[in-house]
């Protein structure tokens, strides 16, 4: 199977049974990897209905036909699951030199099912894979585990590991590799959790087969080529994602205090460049990349290294929390990557958190004597520990802001910030109607790796609710989350401008399959629309009011900033959903028609409507 | 002619590796490269990238005269004289002399294709004369 | 004078040019961008003489401005 690993490997922890079946040629076909293999598994495979941390759910972990070759960024591993957190479609994105090495043991998916009876680890070396006893592993920290396991079977390993977060079923536990790359969002480390699998450890040394050798080597060094000419190369690799942290600031997409305004008065001593001068000592790129975006950064204050902060970090650790000393957010962020717990989602409910406290919804009591106002490092830090352990205010706060309000209520529900119960990552979208649509509508939650539109926002005319900003965000939508079916990393595209076309003579030559962007996007669409069918199964009465974004965002304009004063009205709000649903082919309540469905080759779904 | 690395600036990424066993081997696959990426993490954090400095020591020790010089002047290994004993693999001062019978019949090295500088980003590889680069 | 240098994607709203010459010494980086009809805040990071400045930085006679911009999205 030219571009693929060949095989998929299921592992079934209840029986401690693993077998190893050819990848299906259909699967290929028509979702042809990575993220599209998972929303196929997820929805072919878990039945309706089953609980995200009963045996019955699986984590499907795949790479896509670009991994682990010479293609730049093709270091990207999906992970597809049911979300504990949202109780939907959970599809994270890992980077590093896990997918690689997964594709070089032959592996195009790994499914795991059931639960173990004791906690294990499943060891794959080639061919061989087995899973064994991890009571020397359990209750320790993500980062000492993989070192532990580094020692013990050489650098050639690659790891991915749960933290205490996993162990203890927080609803937003993330899977950690490579010292500071996580697939962070939407809760797959509690699934792995509940499965009591603390790692995976691999390690494959098979060559993998190309359609079109020649053909392949001229594509790939013709994309490298790209990147390598691209007049932004220095700027965002001296930088990475921090790149737009003063930028978001400048226009109001900062998140502040608990997105209660987009702009922060401490934010310069957050900025890029200051972080790079402070505290960054390496650069550090998933597998193939020539721009890496990964900082790893000493705290001299701390004593103590960490891959990070990224931009998503700094926001929701930092500013958020009206915290504005870089070296604290970098312990924040160290101590979360240690606990296995996403930096988004607990900056997200940290700030609720904090905000609550400063209304007097939650007292010290609740909070165990902790001062929990805006700025107080000692008692983030103290909160993250206690997330992980699911302890005091923790235990409420583990479970995500949807639920921690609804538990709380008095009016707090109106500043949880989330969408379908994904905490909202790092922009503020008080007045950026496509980014706002964008959050309110990507198949995972409030996340921003789908599409992406703040500077298209400002061009446009950031109020404006028109069809061209709802014809863009779809147009992202099909096409941005392809480069995570391929196993590759968008940022080459996003941030270097590399032509889009230069994927697709490299995709022919390795997979030995022609395939246009004009297919590709077909393919894209027929994920998202899959993906929604997902939703609507796993989910009584879902529908538009599952699309509205955070009260926050429509009821409560900003006083401070840049963006003070300004907000999307709820008729905008509505407007933008009928625009979208109307160009996607969806009812007005958000359904997919049969007519689309059946468009996208996916008849069969039509008839569960 | 010899390869150059600046470790200070490797990130990792690994895209020499797999450049290198294409040219060497035209296959996929990193394990069969003449580079090595050796990561320090968590602690001090950084990447230490061991090249070949064509120093020549593995050719005076092959008892089969396998390895011989191309016209880039760099020593790489005549697949077709090569019996595995290994000789060269002890006496590579940087650890780039690779014999893995599981993996190749024969014994592999750098010889100065140059495609790991083609694809490396961050400027790390770069291909000079030794005299141009005396300290 | 000074040269402006909009990377990537920016180079689109100058009509695809490389590098323009400003009349901007004395200026703030703001003030220059307006001049080569770029606006702001589509701007995310400066580099005066490859070093990042805020667009308050006022420039001087020879400097050479980078300027780069998110179409992508994050
Ligand atoms: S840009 Fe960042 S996320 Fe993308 S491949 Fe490079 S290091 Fe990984």
């Amino acid at each position: 199977m030219n571009g693929y690993g060949g095989s998929i490997l299921r592992v079934n922890l209840t029986e401690g049974k693993i077998t190893r079946l050819p990848t299906p040629a259909d699967v290929i076909r028509d979702y042809i990897g990575g993220r599209g293999f998972g929303a196929y598994f997820l929805y072919h495979e878990v039945p309706a209905h089953a609980d995200p941390l009963g045996p019955e759910n699986k984590l499907i972990i795949s790479t896509g036909p670009l991994s682990g070759l010479m293609i730049p960024g093709a270091g990207k591993c999906d992970f597809s699951t049911k979300s504990p957190l949202t109780g939907g479609y959970a599809g994270s994105s890992l980077g590093g030199l896990f997918t690689a090495e997964m594709k070089y043991a032959g592996i195009d998916s790994i499914i795991l099912e059931g639960i173990s009876p004791k906690p294990v680890y499943l060891f794959i070396d080639d061919r061989k894979a087995e899973l064994r006893d991890a009571s020397e592993y359990w209750g320790k920290g993500s980062i000492t585990v993989e070192r532990m396991f580094k020692e013990q079977l050489g650098e050639e390993f690659q790891v991915a590991v749960i933290g205490p977060g996993g162990e203890n079923l927080v609803s937003y536990a993330s899977i950690n590799h490579d010292y500071g790359r996580e697939a962070g969002r939407g809760g797959v480390g509690a699934v792995m959790g509940s499965k009591r699998l603390k790692a995976i450890v691999l390690h494959g040394t098979q060559s993998v087969q190309v359609a079109d050798l020649a053909g392949y080597r001229q594509a790939g060094m013709a994309l490298f080529k790209a990147c390598k000419d691209s007049d932004g190369l220095k700027p965002w690799q001296d930088y990475g994602t921090t790149i737009v942290t003063s930028w978001c600031d400048e226009v109001g997409a900062l998140p502040t205090r608990n997105f209660s305004a987009g702009s922060f008065e401490g934010g310069p001593t957050l900025y890029g460049p200051v972080m790079r001068e402070q505290i960054v000592i390496t650069d550090k790129g998933c597998f193939g990349c020539p721009s890496p975006c990964g900082k790893y950064s000493r705290m001299k204050r701390y004593g103590s290294t960490v891959e990070g902060p990224e931009y998503e970090t700094i926001g929701m650790l930092g500013s958020n929390l009206g915290i504005a000393d870089i070296q604290d957010v970098a312990q924040a962020n160290l101590l979360c990557d240690e606990l296995g717990i996403d930096t988004i989602s607990a900056g997200s409910a940290i700030g609720w958190a904090m905000e609550c406290f400063e209304k007097g919804i939650l007292t010290l009591e609740d909070t165990g004597g902790l001062e929990l106002r805006f700025g107080n490092v000692p008692a983030v830090f103290e909160l993250l520990q206690a997330i992980a352990k699911r302890q005091g205010l923790g235990a409420l706060l583990s479970q995500g802001v949807k639920a921690a309000a609804k538990q709380v209520g008095k009016g707090s529900e109106k500043f949880a910030i989330h969408v379908k119960g994904m905490e909202q990552s790092a922009y503020a979208t008080h007045n950026a109607t496509a980014m706002l649509l964008a959050y309110m509508t990507c198949d995972v939650g409030a996340h921003h790796n789908r599409s992406w539109a703040i500077t298209y926002d400002l061009q446009v005319g950031r109020e404006l609710v028109v069809p061209e900003k709802v014809a863009r965000i779809i147009w992202l939508q099909d096409f941005r989350p392809m480069f995570d079916v391929f196993g590759t990393c968008r940022l080459q595209w996003v941030e270097l401008g590399i032509d889009r076309e230069l994927y697709v003579p490299a995709l022919a030559a390795v997979t030995g399959v022609q395939r246009s962007w004009e297919e590709l996007e077909m393919v894209g669409a027929r994920i998202w629309n899959l993906n929604r069918m997902f939703w609507i199964r796993e989910n009584e009465g879902f529908g538009r009011e599952w699309d509205l974004p955070a009260p926050r965002f429509y009821e409560e304009a900003p006083k401070t900033g840049v963006t003070a004063g300004q907000i999307t009205r709820l008729e905008d709000v509505h407007k933008l959903l009928d625009m979208y649903y109307e160009q996607r082919g969806w009812s007005s309540n958000g359904i997919p028609t049969p007519a689309t469905l059946e468009k996208l080759g996916l008849a069969e779904l039509a008839q569960t409507l | 002619m010899r390869l150059y690395a600046d470790s200070s600036k490797c990130c990792g990424c690994s895209a020499c590796l797999v450049a290198c066993s294409l040219n060497l081997f035209e296959e996929n696959n990193p394990k069969k490269a003449a580079l090595r990426v050796v990561p320090h993490f968590p602690e001090p954090g950084n990447y230490e990238l061991k090249v070949c400095t064509q120093c020549g020591e593995c050719a005076q020790v092959c008892p089969t005269g396998a390895i011989q010089r191309n016209e880039r002047g760099a020593y790489f290994v005549d697949a077709a004289l090569c019996d595995l004993c290994g000789a060269c693999e002890t006496v590579c001062p940087e650890g780039v002399m690779f014999v893995v019978p599981e993996m190749s019949e024969h014994s592999w090295k750098c010889d100065l294709c140059g495609d790991c500088v083609l694809v490396c980003g961050m400027n790390v590889l770069w291909i000079a004369e030794p005299s141009t680069q005396a300290a | 004078m000074i040269t402006l240098r909009p990377l990537g994607g920016l180079k689109a709203l100058v009509h695809d040019q490389k590098e323009l010459h400003l009349e901007a010494a004395g200026c703030s980086v703001r003030e220059a961008l307006l001049l080569a009809n770029i606006r702001p805040e589509l701007v995310a990071l400066v580099l005066v003489n490859a070093r990042p400045v805020d667009k308050a930085h006022r420039l001087a006679d020879g400097d050479i401005v980078q300027v780069l911009t998110v179409f992508g999205g994050g």
